[in-house]
């Protein structure tokens, strides 16, 4: 009985020729010690039975993948009597590598050239003659799926069968042909299952499967070593003579419709990307999508979680005075959980408003059009341009932010990326932002938002230059960032992405924030007896105690300083502790009302600048610690931004004092 | 071939698959292939800028880890060796 295998690139229609051509004879079971499927078949023909191996889909035969090993092994060394290479005839330039490589072994090969409908549909034309007489062997168009060209591939298999055609002749160049001569000769004493031409040629092209299989073959070896410094060269030139050979036949036997020279991306680049609008454009992008925050998210979604908390509430509170609880059981709940949580709950519309914007944006694919244009400017303040690329994971959260400089091999680069990376404003900050914006400047939200996420980038980029200057000089490593076609935006992955961050957020308040209010609600009823909130409570006299610090930046309140210390273990708590900590206030709007009397616009602009820029949360010091795995680097992390916070909130706060505001 | 889409990766400001083929005159296709062999062979390298996620980003607001899609390709030593040398 004849064997025939199939072989082709994964989604050339491989599997469907195999079921077309063997129907319902066919059993599954997997390759000898790997976990790749096998599927064989038989059908008959003209009397005879003709066995049919379908081999795993691959686009090449090297070693890189169970896949490719059991392909090439099986053509080798199972010895087919013909190899059918399907190929998809509307992407034959990829196709043809692995055909170069079946001619590469000697393979009787049989081009079944598929998906005819499909090139035809591109406007495709493929000359079947030209292509069968560059490459030495037949050519068959078929149409497996629709079982067009059936009976022609199984009459040209058979006569291939009988009539094995003349082997192409394959030369790569002068020298590297010699090279695989002197090997072929010394390999051919020795007994292999491979041909000893296909051995040489693999062994010169680095392959460890074949080198490993000829070790033990001295002559080989130190053949092999006496050009071992060319080896590098050997791979890359054989690999491009298959491709110069592929370009050579495409061009005489494909022809493809003209290709439109500019492409609707191209233009749309030429204006995003360009050197003077780039920039400009990306700033009026963000400030649109933070007005957009603003004017969805605030005005029209804004009062809806406020009311349900409300509602909440009252119907909590109502339900708790009923039954006779206890105050601090009442107080706990309505002024701590509530009061605390909720001040952080009331900002998810915003967030999500926020995250569904950039989340299209990402989806568009703009943000690499923003990553490319930020590259430029990080590299002309000495940055690596990948730097951005952890910046802008940094936005969402410092964490994976930090653990996104990975990427970057230079220390140099990757320590001064990490040190930069919490001055991106990140998700848990936003509610800050927000209530003092509510407070203070609520007809320019999307303004100060801008503003403030582009101080951020300004003071990451300064201290960037700074770092570069003097803790870490060197040479960045160049790279290119691709630029993928812009695309519409599809719902449900915008959906998705916006709502894995809008679940962490609140799966954040009621864990995290929620602990995190209820040690320092615990503080601020100690000692017993003490009235709650009040500055002589445990959490008055620790805010009392680091008040004094913040006087100079205009928030030198126990509250205000409390609030800070609370935002090290998690940013929202900063929101949540001045929710609890204004006595009865509960959420929201009330607040609001708060802040607008403990603070000045003066003293908010201050104390937002210090929230962007000081310590950032124990999660990021302790990732630093461990990207780093150093305590210097972290302690280092937790002082550096503070004092640059404090430094800048105190000269925001006395330069606006003198200046009259 | 493939020591011109080396030299173009050495070179480049960005990858734009339509502008690269066009510059190297090949056609998009066999430039990723060629691309894609490339990192195979160990000449450039490419990373998606995004953090691993090995472990959970505990402790923090957004802890689903952001997947930014931007690509990245460098030449590896290989392939800076291999550049200047040719």
């Amino acid at each position: 009985m004849h064997t025939i295998a199939l072989v082709g690139n994964p989604n050339s229609g491989k599997t469907t020729l195999f079921n077309v051509l063997t129907g319902s004879n066919q059993h599954v079971g997997n390759w000898p010690g790997v976990t790749v499927e096998k599927k064989e078949g038989s059908f008959k023909h003209k009397g005879a039975v003709y066995n049919v191996v379908d081999l795993p889909g691959t686009y090449s035969l090297g070693a890189y993948s169970d896949d490719e090993l059991v392909a090439r092994d099986f053509v080798v060394k199972g010895a087919p009597d013909v190899v059918i290479n399907v190929i998809d005839a509307s992407n034959i330039e990829r196709n043809l590598y692995l055909t170069t490589q079946l001619l590469e072994m000697g393979a009787n090969v049989v081009i079944a050239l598929n998906m005819m409908d499909e090139a035809t549909a591109k406007k495709i034309e493929v000359s079947i003659d030209s292509l069968s007489k560059e490459l030495g062997i037949p050519v068959i168009p078929t149409v497996a799926a629709k079982k067009k060209g059936i009976e022609e591939l199984i009459e040209g298999t058979i006569y291939a069968i009988s009539n094995k055609y003349k082997t192409l002749e394959f030369s790569y160049d002068e020298d590297l042909d010699l090279k695989i001569q002197q090997l072929s000769s010394i390999l051919k004493d020795d007994e292999y299952n491979y041909p000893v031409n296909w051995l040489a040629l693999k062994s010169l092209e680095g392959d460890q499967e074949i080198l490993s299989l000829i070790s033990k073959n001295e002559k080989a070896k130190e053949y092999l070593n006496s050009i071992k410094s060319d080896l590098v060269d050997f791979e890359l030139d054989i690999v491009d003579k298959r491709y110069s050979f592929i370009n050579k036949i495409v061009a005489k036997s494909v022809k493809k419709p003209t290709e439109e020279v500019v492409t609707t991306t191209d233009k749309i680049d030429k204006v995003l990307t360009s050197r003077l609008f780039g920039l400009p454009i990306f700033g009026l992008i963000m400030f649109t999508v933070f007005q957009f925050t603003f004017i969805i998210g605030s005005d029209f979604l804004g009062g809806y979680v406020e009311t349900f908390i409300e509602i909440i509430g009252g119907l909590v509170s109502g339900g708790l005075e009923s039954i006779n609880a206890p105050d601090w059981l009442i107080s706990f709940i309505i002024e701590g959980a509530i009061g605390g949580v909720g001040a952080v709950l009331v900002f998810v519309p915003l967030i999500m408003v926020l995250y569904f914007f950039l989340a299209i944006l990402e989806d568009t694919g703009y943000m690499s059009r923003a990553a490319y244009i930020m590259d430029g400017i990080m590299r002309a303040v000495g940055l690596h341009g990948k730097t951005f690329i952890s910046m802008i994971v940094g936005f969402g959260c410092n964490v994976p932010g930090i653990m996104a400089t990975r990427t970057l091999e230079n220390k140099k680069d990757r320590m001064i990326a990490i040190l930069i990376n919490p001055f991106m404003s990140c998700g848990a900050r936003l509610p800050i932002y927000l209530v003092f914006i509510a407070a203070f400047f609520p007809n320019h939200g999307g303004l100060a938002l801008f503003l403030i996420y582009s101080l951020g980038i300004a003071i990451a980029l300064l201290f960037g230059k700074i770092f570069s200057k003097t803790l870490f000089k060197g040479e960045s490593s160049h790279f290119i960032m691709e630029l993928p076609p812009y695309r519409l935006p599809q719902v449900s992955v915008v959906i998705r992405d916006m709502w894995e961050k809008v679940w962490d957020f609140i799966k954040r308040a009621g864990t995290v924030i929620f602990a995190v209010v209820t040690l320092l609600w615990i503080l601020s009823i100690l000692p017993l007896g003490v009235v709650p909130y009040s500055q002589d409570s445990v959490l008055g006299k620790v805010g009392e105690f680091i008040a004094p610090l913040f006087a100079l930046a205009g928030f030198g309140t126990w509250q205000a300083s409390v609030s800070l210390f609370a935002g090290i273990a998690a940013k929202e708590a900063v929101v949540a502790i001045l929710g609890m900590v204004y006595a009865g206030v509960s959420e929201g709007t009330e607040l609001v009302t708060a802040i607008q009397s403990a603070f000045t616009p003066l003293s908010a602009i201050s104390f937002l600048v210090m929230t962007l820029l000081y310590t950032p949360c124990a999660a990021v010091i302790a990732t630093v610690k461990k990207e780093t795995n150093s305590y210097k680097w972290a302690l280092f992390m937790a002082v550096y931004p503070f004092i640059i916070g404090w430094v800048l909130a105190v000269l925001v706060y006395q330069t606006g004092s003198l200046l009259g505001f | 071939m493939l020591l011109n889409v080396l030299k173009e990766i050495k070179e480049a400001r960005l990858y734009s698959k339509s502008h690269m083929a066009r510059n190297l005159n090949i056609s998009e296709e066999i430039l990723e292939d060629m691309v894609q062999q490339l990192i195979r062979m160990g000449y450039i390298k490419e990373d998606l800028g995004s953090p691993t996620c090995e472990s959970k980003c505990s402790g923090c607001s957004i802890s689903s880890c952001n997947t930014i899609p931007i690509k990245m390709i460098s030449l590896t030593e290989k392939g800076e060796v291999k550049v200047k040398s040719s």
